[in-house]
């Protein structure tokens, strides 16, 4: 106790100094009861959003202490922790992460004044979580394996004896689940769980993650794999040049689903202003342009532009299912247990 | 000390315990409906099948190695043990991840059975060699002279002697293979651990989940009670007259080749490999600079988190050890098992269930270091506990009770008899769980203080993502540190053997 009261009055202490010093005001409610220190739980990665944290940090002055984990891991321990957990907020890697803690009565509604900027097909019922970012689901390619002409239209001519053994998928995550949901609600069971048995059928390589896909087709161990646009340029950057690409499927079609990496406020956080404060500046035009800078993902908000080179997210519609739909995700991983990918 | 041997007993039940409630909470349809899945059963005959395929494997190679080590002309006895320990000093995961980059088609059943056995064959080394090294001659002569050959020998009187120790680290191997997920996933294996965090990561069901651990506390149980009835009635200490001397090393002649394949194969995949691999890509990452106090801090955070987990560990293995070598204590054999088969579960669940009882009983402390180190005792006092008893049962009890003929009070005679003879065995505890610390994941994920790093959690950002080379000078300073303990886990010990006269 002692600690925890010594740690928040040398952080209230810095948080001052800090807010003298930048001379920026904060919004007023910030200036009420704030104590200037954020508990912030994190699904997603610090490479990818301990510099922006730290951004908000030397411009506000709030303190935010980052535990960094599993999206998944996150939720389990914030369901266990309930009204006694240290967290403000909880920022998410995906939409179902955030509806299992918003379940278990963990989210507070959203100030609508601040979430409103936010499409609502981005933001949770009741404005228990929100959208920060966009990812699209789509796949890459090694362009010495595969020719432009070749590439799919639509994800399920995968399936296509043509694709035999040469396709890589993560059955284990989350993202790709969410797209088996959305294949389920779009194209309806049947047809689904028959894509996903032909798909096996077809000697599709099973991954732990994403990153593995890419790295896989990278190498030529496949020629193609389904996952997010953004891992692509994780890998450029670390070598440089890559024989994997990004390509796209055509609007309307299930794997070119947009699913969202966003946050919530708990209880505890509910009472802190500087939640409010965080929230609003995550949603801000100009994080949201760092957001497509340096995470190249999709921003949430109108006033910012798509990454470029990237399909404009109003181009790809996707295949119409919303995102709290994808939260139908037990019925899922029944089938893909039930064809054997999981 | 019977309070005690009760307190510690029921503080390595708290994993199990959560289990229990949360599978009871869960109600009997989900219970029913994943028992019915034909699917649950293919992954449990899957886990048990890997982890019995590496329970043998180490078991066989581990004796033999310890054997050659030991009893034979090998050249450089001692560096070979020293390589033959030293897989334990990088964890499974990284001799997973570093073979994938070396061949991606490195996956499979077989590719789990393979490093699962390597990082876990030391374990078994070290208890043969431990106890080989301390047989008497005499032993072995008098069987040579009733005409017995090498095999006779070693079947007649090396083996009953080292059995016990042998099957001890062969059971900790089982229940490793049991509760691993990192090198699982990575290979892409299907076991009951991997659907644990499967039911965790996508469907957010901790129900589910409790259940699919709950068989897999039920194989750990299966596989401890084997092990317990393996356990003879042999006595362990020596209580002949004269002075132990060492047996006569045994030729190998035209063995000596296949002799050195056979110790070498595990060190090329469990070390050479893991640390070229990592080596090279340490290179690739000092080119774009590493940061090297952040690097500095992780390591000195993962050792002091290490040798705080570990001092507790023995504190609490330390009355449960006594309890059931010298007082035949019920609870305390139970308070072992219970630490035993937890091995077998799987990290997260480990991990949670101390989220669970922190917040209700020590909420002060949750996610702080104290909480953390707590955790790491009890996850991981099994480690220490075995041989903690083990090598109390080695010190003949007829030293104790002299000791107590001439005056001494129970408090003063463990102190000044039991606990010098048992020295060597509670170092041993020590270092087991030192190691283990410093490579665990999960738990340090769910109960470190917000904002504290180690190398392991270190390793593990950066792996998340595709910064491998990033990851690297991490890998190496994590195997390097754990080289420290391994190394000193491999050194021959005194010889604590007292002679009776």
């Amino acid at each position: 106790m002692q600690r925890t009261a010594l740690k928040a009055l040398a952080a209230a202490l810095l948080a001052t100094s800090l807010a003298g010093c930048a001379g920026t005001s904060t919004s007023d409610t910030a200036a009420q009861d704030s104590d200037g220190a954020l508990t912030m739980y994190s699904g997603r990665n610090e490479e990818f959003v301990g510099p922006l944290l730290e951004e908000f940090q030397t411009q506000t002055g709030i303190n935010v202490d980052v535990r960094y984990g599993d999206s998944a891991d996150l939720a389990a321990q914030l369901l266990e922790e309930g009204d006694r957990t240290p967290s403000d907020l909880f920022w998410a890697q995906d939409a179902g992460a955030l509806s299992s803690v918003a379940l278990g009565g963990l989210a507070t509604s959203l100030p609508t004044d601040v979430v409103s900027v936010v499409p609502a097909e981005f933001r949770g019922p009741s404005e228990q979580w929100v959208g920060v970012s966009g990812r699209m689901r789509n796949f890459v390619y090694n362009k010495d394996k595969v020719s432009t002409g070749e590439l799919p239209k639509s994800v399920t001519e995968l399936a296509d004896p043509k694709w035999n053994g040469r396709v890589g998928i993560a059955p284990t995550n989350a993202s790709f689940q969410a797209f088996v949901t959305a294949l389920r609600l779009s194209a309806g069971e049947e047809a689904a769980e028959k894509w996903l048995r032909d798909l096996k059928a077809n000697g599709a390589k099973l991954y732990e993650k994403n990153s593995q896909v890419v790295q896989a087709v990278n190498d030529g161990e496949i020629d193609l794999g389904l996952v997010n646009h953004y891992y692509v340029y994780a890998l450029k950057d670390e070598l440089g040049e890559t024989k994997a690409e990004n390509g796209f499927f055509a609007p309307n079609d299930p794997g070119s689903l947009v699913n969202i990496a966003g946050v919530l406020i708990t209880p505890k956080g509910s009472k802190d202003p500087d939640a409010r404060v965080l929230l609003e500046w995550l949603l801000s035009a100009s994080t949201q342009q760092k957001i497509v800078d340096q995470l190249r993902e999709y921003p949430v908000v109108a006033s910012v532009s798509a990454p470029s080179g990237l399909p404009v997210l109003s181009e790809i519609p996707g295949p119409g299912v919303a995102l709290n739909d994808l939260a139908d995700l037990p019925a899922t991983l029944q089938l893909l247990a039930k064809v054997g990918l999981v | 000390m019977a309070a005690a041997v009760l307190a510690v007993s029921a503080l390595v039940a708290i994993p199990i315990g959560y289990l229990i409630v949360r599978v009871i909470q869960g109600g009997w349809s989900k219970i029913a409906e994943i028992i019915s899945r034909p699917r649950t059963w293919e992954l449990a005959a899957n886990s048990l099948v890997l982890s019995g395929l590496v329970g043998i494997t180490v078991l066989v190679i581990g004796v033999v190695t310890g054997w050659l080590i030991t009893r034979t002309d090998l050249p450089n006895p001692r560096v070979w043990l020293v390589l033959s320990t030293l897989p334990l000093a990088v964890p499974s995961y990284v001799i997973a991840y570093t073979w994938l980059a070396v061949t991606p088609r490195f996956t499979g059943f077989w590719a789990a059975w393979l490093v699962l056995s390597v990082s876990t064959l030391p374990y078994v080394v070290l208890a043969s060699t431990a106890v080989l090294r301390t047989l008497d001659a005499a032993q072995i002569d008098v069987a040579r002279v009733m005409g017995e050959n090498t095999w006779g020998i070693f079947r007649k009187v090396e083996w009953p002697h080292m059995r016990g120790a042998a099957v001890a680290g062969m059971l900790l191997a089982v229940l490793y293979a049991l509760s691993d997920f990192g090198a699982v996933a990575m290979l892409r294996v299907d076991t009951l651990t991997r659907a644990v965090y499967t039911a965790y990561r996508a469907s957010f069901d901790r129900y589910s989940a409790a259940v699919l651990a709950l068989i897999l506390v039920a194989i750990g149980l299966m596989v401890v009670a084997l092990e317990a009835r393996t356990r003879g009635s042999v006595i362990r200490a020596r209580v002949g007259r004269g002075v132990r001397r060492e047996s006569e090393k045994i030729a190998l002649g035209r063995w000596r080749q296949p002799a050195l394949v056979l110790l070498s194969l595990p060190v090329i995949v469990g070390l050479v490999v893991p640390a070229l691999v990592i080596g090279v890509r340490v290179v690739l990452a000092s080119a774009q600079g590493i940061d090297y106090l952040r690097l500095l801090q992780a390591a000195l955070t993962s050792v002091g988190l290490g040798v705080a987990g570990a001092i507790l560990a023995l504190m609490f293995s330390l009355p449960v050890g006594v309890a059931v070598a010298r007082y035949r204590s019920r609870v305390g054999r139970v308070g072992e098992v219970i630490a035993l088969v937890t091995q077998g579960v799987p990290g997260v669940v480990v991990g949670l269930s101390l989220v669970v009882v922190g917040l209700t009983f020590a909420w002060p402390l949750y996610q702080t270091v104290f909480m953390l180190i707590f955790g790491y005792a009890i996850v991981f006092m099994a480690r220490s506990v075995g041989v903690v008893r083990s090598s109390l049962e080695r010190v003949p009890p007829v030293l104790e009770d002299t000791a107590r003929t001439l005056g001494s009070g129970p408090a003063a005679v463990f102190r000044r008899v039991t606990l010098p003879l048992a020295g060597p065995g509670v170092a041993v505890g020590f270092l087991l769980v030192l190691l283990a610390i410093m490579k665990e994941l999960p738990v340090t994920l769910f109960l470190r203080p917000t904002e504290m790093r180690t190398l392991a959690t270190e390793l593990w950002t950066k792996t998340e993502i595709v910064s491998y080379s990033e990851a690297a000078p991490y890998a190496l300073a994590l195997v390097l540190l754990a080289a420290v303990p391994t190394y000193l886990l491999s050194r021959p010990r005194k010889v604590s053997e007292p002679v009776v006269a």
